[in-house]
């Protein structure tokens, strides 16, 4: 095995061709310019985030005080502040026990079948309602 | 152990360009090769346990990338352009007979042997650097390299004997 250890001494001996000296200045050029690049990109993206991090926690603050405001016990907003006792049975009242007190909706229900139902003799005798009157105009 | 780019692409480039030159056909393409190739490598050095292999690795797969990109029509008009081949080392010129004699074998080796020839020999990489290079076992690594080596004694004593 003498041969292949000569022929490797021989080939180690040759000298491949060396770059020239554009090719390792404009290399390193290149280099350069990719770090210049991403410490660009990299300080665009920390903005980026900075700005959409100070959104997020606006955003988390304002709605953390709706969320904190005070409350009935029905639910709603405090500014809201009803009490179903003192609600007529009107589209108003169905869309605030619907968004604030589901669960009043059957006493909701119930007030207004009991104004809508209540005998007659309650009320005075007219052969046209007011209402019905102002309905067919 | 190199640390500066200037320090890695003193002590590679030459074995670098040799390595891809065997897909690409001037020296001038192989730098262009070995320019994105230590482009990319740099990028990622520090996330690679052989980085030596690494970039042999980056090399090889920027000058199949590059050869593919190349249409066929073109390469053609390259090589009926290029009257000869550049060569591939520098030496003296009184050994410039066995020096081509060496290139031609070279050229005649499979591509497999060949990448693991120079890679061993003008790059210095050991068998398991070589094997991590080119994700093969080490032993198909270093049986490669025998082969090559063989096979360059057999065609240089041919060369010889004519």
């Amino acid at each position: 095995m003498n041969e292949p250890n000569l022929l490797e001494a021989e080939l180690h001996r040759l000298q491949p061709r060396r770059a020239s000296r554009e090719f390792k200045r404009s290399t390193l050029e290149r280099l350069r310019e990719q770090s210049v690049s991403a410490a660009t990109g990299w300080s665009t993206w920390a903005a980026g985030a900075l700005a959409a991090a100070c959104l997020a926690a606006i955003m988390l603050w304002s709605s953390g005080r709706v969320g904190n405001r005070p409350t009935t016990e029905n639910g709603s907003p405090l500014g809201q502040q009803i009490r179903l006792q003192d609600l007529d049975p009107t589209v108003l009242a169905y869309r605030h026990v619907m968004n604030y007190a589901p669960q009043d909706l059957n006493a909701l229900l119930d007030r207004q079948n009991a104004s809508t139902l209540a005998p007659t003799s309650a009320r005075p005798p007219r052969a046209f309602q007011r209402s019905d009157v102002e309905r067919y105009r | 152990m190199a640390d500066g780019p200037d320090q890695w692409l003193d002590q590679h480039s030459a074995a670098l360009l040799l390595f891809a030159r065997q897909w690409v056909p001037s020296h001038a393409d192989a730098e262009d090769v070995v320019q994105e190739a230590f482009v990319r490598f740099w990028r990622s050095r520090l996330r690679v346990a052989e980085p030596a292999a690494y970039l042999y690795a980056c090399v090889k797969r920027c000058a199949l990338e590059w050869r593919r990109g190349r249409s066929r029509r073109l390469r053609r008009e390259e090589a009926s352009a290029r009257p000869e081949a550049e060569s591939l080392f520098v030496g003296a010129s009184e050994n410039d007979e066995r020096r081509l004699a060496v290139e031609e074998a070279l050229v005649t080796l499979p591509e497999k042997q060949r990448e693991v020839l120079v890679m061993r020999i003008w790059g210095g990489l050991s068998f398991p650097q070589i094997s991590v290079a080119l994700a093969i076992p080490i032993e198909t690594a270093a049986s490669r390299y025998r082969y090559a080596l063989a096979k360059l004694h057999e065609e240089l004593a041919e060369e010889s004997i004519l």
